[in-house]
């Protein structure tokens, strides 16, 4: 069967103009890709997957990461229910305030866990309350580019406050996509609060300024306390916070272990876990190392025990069956790095 | 002409390939250049205007991750459009399951224009989308990347790993559905 004939013009856009062709370029017209629409963090490295996305070799090191990391956390959650004395009965007692941008201000009741799904192009934001309570306050500043025309708050398990009123919003489907991140507040009784900071849609940085929060995201968790800051990097996945006052040194060493991480490179970060242990780091600036005891590379652990045990003295007595990355980690939840 | 100036453009694309396998910013953002237009008007074709845009981006963040795993660069956009029709047929098929009435975005019109022209407009619009989104895929393709895309059939060949002569015959009888069915008069059954 022979094809219709056709007008030179459909196939080549420079022929001679076809007024039908043409007619329905025009009704066609408004529906074309702007090139001005595309979001700065599909191109910009700092919230999409990287170079050292290796396929699922990589996913499943990220999965062995998240795994051990979300079984030491759950183990030491576990291990700090109420017992008298006890820094666990203080850590039950955290409030939390983030703010996304400036136009979102968010608040948490103690233990309150909050997801974040998606904050896309066209000013959509969607979040998953996990448990507790928490407040969401929508600002009138910021730019027109970034304001959240839609808010999408999903409650599995947990209590939403807007303007001040308790409402019930209904369980949503939805699916996590790049630069999802996953925020949890936990610390001290002094509370955990800072701005965090949307550089570009997809990518979110939290500053802390007070208690501790902790903050994951790419199958990687982070405890940023007051002070400190990190940012949703490679893969999603959260870099190791850092003071502000970081030596420049420091923050290097960091960017290339981050890099490292995401490339499962165990050589390189031990590397860095090596300088960082040696003169970069004193007993006040020794958080990056904290967040290296859950390495998943033994030999990259072990550094950073070694590090801290020269800086600070060995960890207190462990429980019977507790391992000693866990009481490690239980400092570091409990703000022992300073 | 349009053959060589498709031609030079798919060599730049093949070189960005590797480059954006190891990670360089500038490589990805001219793939993602050359290509948005055509991951957009594939995802156009079969989810609508409101989420072709933001479905065009998660497009490229999935190719972006799964990059390595791309062993010829050649093959790029076929991994490519591949993605982007796999996301379409997703996204199309959550949307079955919770039916939502999609308008145009509100500023694809020149605000320029009045309001009644807008909407005829707009109404025109979705017609010849709707008329084109109802075409089997192997033309609905093609035709939204010639029209929407404005992408040459050299062009559009070099995108989609099709023949120039595939491309032509696809055009052809996609124009043809299309025609027959724009020329169909409007029917609302009505109670």
């Amino acid at each position: 069967m022979n094809p219709p004939q056709m007008p030179d013009h459909l196939f080549d856009p420079d022929a001679a103009a076809d007024a039908e062709v043409a007619s329905l370029e025009r009704a066609l017209a408004p529906l074309r890709w702007r090139a001005s629409d595309a979001p700065g963090w599909v191109l910009d490295g700092s919230a999409r997957p990287g170079p050292a996305s290796r396929g699922r070799r990589h996913v499943l090191l990220l999965g062995l990461v998240a795994a051990l990391v979300a079984v030491m956390l759950s183990w030491w959650l576990a291990d700090s229910g109420p017992r008298p004395g006890s820094p666990a009965q203080r850590l039950a007692a955290v409030d939390g305030a983030l703010q996304l941008g400036e136009q979102v201000r968010l608040s948490f009741a103690p233990d309150a866990e909050l997801e974040f799904v998606r904050w896309q192009a066209r000013g959509e934001l969607r979040l998953r309350l996990l448990r507790g309570r928490a407040g969401i306050e929508l600002l009138a500043a910021g730019a027109a580019e970034h304001l959240v025309a839609t808010l999408v708050v999903e409650t599995p398990a947990g209590e939403l406050e807007i303007g001040g009123q308790v409402v019930g919003v209904p369980l949503r489907p939805s699916s996590g996509v790049v630069g999802s991140c996953e925020l949890v507040v936990v610390g001290e009784d002094r509370g955990a609060g800072g701005p965090a900071k949307t550089p570009e849609i997809g990518a979110v940085r939290v500053r802390g300024t007070g208690g501790t929060v902790a903050f994951s995201g790419g199958g990687r968790r982070v405890v940023v306390p007051g002070g400190a800051s990190c940012e949703t990097g490679e893969a999603g996945a959260v870099t190791t916070p850092r003071f502000e006052r970081a030596e420049p040194a420091v923050v290097r060493l960091l960017e290339i272990y981050d890099r490292a991480l995401v490339a499962g490179d165990a050589e390189r970060r031990a590397e860095v876990a090596d300088k960082l242990r040696f003169g970069l780091v004193g007993p006040h600036t020794s958080l990056p190392l904290w967040h290296m005891l859950v390495d998943d590379d033994p030999a990259v652990q072990k550094l950073a025990r070694d590090g801290l045990r020269t800086l600070l003295g060995p960890p207190r007595t462990a429980e019977p069956g507790e391992s000693l990355a866990a009481v490690w980690l239980r400092r570091l939840l409990a703000s022992q790095w300073r | 002409m349009a053959d060589s100036h498709g031609d030079a453009r798919d060599d730049a694309w093949r070189r960005l390939v590797p480059l954006a396998q190891r990670g360089d910013r500038a490589a990805r953002a001219g793939l993602y250049e050359a290509f948005s237009p055509v991951v957009h008007a594939i995802v156009l074709g079969q989810v609508g205007p409101d989420h072709a845009e933001d479905l065009a981006q998660d497009v490229f963040c999935s190719v972006f991750r799964s990059l390595d795993s791309l062993r010829d660069p050649g093959a790029f956009p076929g991994f490519v459009c591949s993605a982007a029709r796999n996301a379409g047929r997703d996204h199309a098929r959550r949307r079955r399951r919770a039916p939502v009435t999609e308008p145009l975005p509100a500023d694809a019109a020149s605000p320029r224009r009045g309001p009644a022209e807008v909407a005829s407009e707009r109404e025109q619009s979705e017609r010849v989308l709707e008329g084109i989104q109802a075409l089997p895929e192997a033309y609905r393709e093609p035709l939204l990347l010639r029209l929407v895309a404005q992408l040459s059939g050299a062009e559009i060949a070099a995108r989609t790993g099709l023949t120039h002569g595939s491309v032509r015959v696809n055009l052809a009888r996609g124009m043809a559905m299309l025609r027959e069915r724009l020329a169909r008069p409007t029917t609302e059954v009505r109670p």
